[in-house]
């Protein structure tokens, strides 16, 4: 390991907390795809700075300390309203402030605290102005399209899914919008960000090759990547901003707005390029709206039991009656045809 | 509603804005107080007691900086009055003290062989000398920048940053072993 000055370490540091400017940012994305000792740092650096865990917030204990101070200065203020009235006891201001703690703890629940927290309002959208002028393909359920970019990055789109691709791609940064499911080989160019956007999800890259999931109806948003390195982007916040490295995945819940990291195995992931239907512990509601995009037909539930369970399994390119046999021995569920609808129902254990 | 609205409410004898501040700043002041080695139930009282102190002089206070750097700079203050007095406050918090026991009995290469990587890190921050560490965790916990750091210390911007870099490069130096 070589030292390095530190100027690059703070610049780097900068970085991860979302301190520095464009340019500085374009320098630093440049440092880190020519310079190994620079890259190494950015790595080191980035892992400390990815340990770090949020400042406990104890709310409980924070609205006693409140309910203790409050009745410190009501104490405090009644007792100096008495001596303007000229009927004080003298000290009493003063042995309250050195009394510093009170026997009596006030429940917490009396207090009425509104207006206590911040919710920082998201910029709603990161749209560039030029978003009506774009090229825009599609794939129909149970079609996949490789697509490629004039930047020479190559886009594989899996079925029901849709990448726009904005007007101004190539200028300065190279962004796209997708929404469904796509696999990236981006060709490198530092000087040209390259950005997916998925809702409130961006994408930047700094290295190569990764998948996103982002159907609008699933619950979840995957970034996984492959190789290289990528910078994920959460509602504009940079203090939420997650750096992965190769085989881990940052998964996203819509319903909770909150981001885990986790790791995963490659081919459960990118398995669809390959035509393999993978379902990677994926709820029954997923592994539907799996079902439904890779065969092009409904595919219903019609037992609530089955949201209990989750399906894990690989399956090389077969009809979807083998699919769903083989489904039915593992799972314990049964299925039947319903004119072009498939239904499914059972416990599950 | 930003600190300098909530505070020339607090001004103008709005308790509301007051309760506010106090929610707002409690859990990272506490978690301060534990850096300076302060056990909750004094952190508790001195953070009350800076508060305290805001209420009652709320009509010619003048900040000269930012109220954040006013809050912890007022907790600093009381932290270093109490250690000069009472010896015994040195002593590390108990919920300290377990944490480092979790961390102490794993050997590095254990905790390479758990993937442990985070505990790995939080054991080095550990490891820094007491100043180094403290700017560290102000920096990298509280996302406080260097300038707030500076005047909460009462210390150059550039001795901030100093440290910051020796503590960054005792990192790597560690990280290098394990890897």
């Amino acid at each position: 390991m070589a030292y390095m000055d530190e100027h690059h370490y703070l610049l780097i540091i900068g970085y991860l907390e979302g301190r520095i400017t464009e340019e500085e940012t374009q320098y630093l994305l440049q440092k880190v795809q020519t310079d190994k000792e620079f890259s190494d740092a950015f790595e080191d650096i980035a892992e400390i700075w990815s340990a770090k865990k949020a400042v406990p917030n104890n709310s409980s204990k924070a609205n006693d300390a409140l309910a203790r101070l409050n009745k410190k200065i009501d104490d405090l203020e009644a007792g100096a309203h008495v001596r303007k009235n000229g009927a004080a006891k003298t000290g009493q201001q003063s042995s309250i402030i050195l009394k510093l703690r009170p026997i009596l703890a006030i429940a917490a629940s009396a207090l009425i605290l509104a207006g206590a927290f911040w919710l920082y309002k998201a910029r709603l959208s990161n749209k560039p102005a030029d978003t009506l002028a774009m090229a825009e393909k599609h794939t129909a359920s149970g079609e996949k399209k490789k697509i490629d970019l004039p930047d020479g990055t190559s886009v594989t789109l899996n079925a029901s899914s849709s990448l726009r691709i904005a007007n101004s791609f190539g200028d300065d940064k190279r962004e796209v919008y997708l929404d469904g499911e796509a696999f990236f080989d981006v060709k490198r160019d530092p000087q040209k960000p390259f950005i997916v956007h998925t809702g409130k999800i961006a994408t930047q890259v700094l290295g190569t090759h990764f998948n996103v999931s982002a159907y609008q109806n699933d619950s979840n948003i995957t970034v996984s990547l492959v190789q290289g390195k990528v910078q994920v982007d959460m509602n504009n916040d940079p203090s939420k901003r997650i750096i992965l490295d190769p085989g881990k995945q940052m998964i996203y819940s819509k319903n909770n707005h909150q981001a885990h990291v986790a790791d995963f195995i490659t081919d459960d992931i990118t398995g669809w390029k390959e035509n393999k239907l993978v379902f990677n512990y994926d709820s029954w509601p997923d592994a539907a709206k799996k079902l439904s995009r890779w065969y092009g037909i409904p595919v219903l539930l019609k037992d609530s039991t089955l949201l209990r369970c989750k399906l894990k399994g690989t399956f090389d390119n077969i009809p979807l009656a083998k699919v769903m046999e083989q489904i039915r021995m593992v799972a314990d569920v049964s299925w039947q045809m319903q004119g072009t609808k498939v239904i499914i129902s059972g416990k599950c254990n | 509603m930003d600190d300098i609205e909530l505070l020339s409410r607090v001004k103008a004898d709005d308790r509301e804005a007051f309760n506010s501040l106090f929610l707002k700043y409690y859990p990272l002041l506490s978690d301060f107080c534990r850096f300076l080695g302060i056990n909750s139930d004094d952190g508790e009282d001195i953070i009350a007691d800076v508060f305290l102190d805001l209420w009652v002089k709320r009509e010619r206070l003048h900040i000269h900086t930012s109220l954040k750097s006013y809050l912890y700079g007022a907790v600093k203050n009381r932290v270093y009055t109490l250690k000069g007095k009472n010896q015994k406050m040195q002593l590390l918090p108990e919920e300290y003290a377990s944490d480092k026991a979790i961390s102490d009995h794993l050997r590095p290469d254990e905790m390479l062989f758990r993937k442990d990587r985070r505990l790995m890190i939080e054991r080095f921050v550990d490891e820094l000398p007491e100043q180094g560490k403290l700017i560290f965790l102000m920096n990298w916990q509280h996302q406080l920048d260097y300038q707030e750091i500076a005047e909460i210390l009462s210390i150059s911007p550039h001795t901030v940053k100093t440290h910051i870099y020796r503590s960054v490069n005792y990192f790597r130096k560690r990280l290098l072993f394990v890897k």
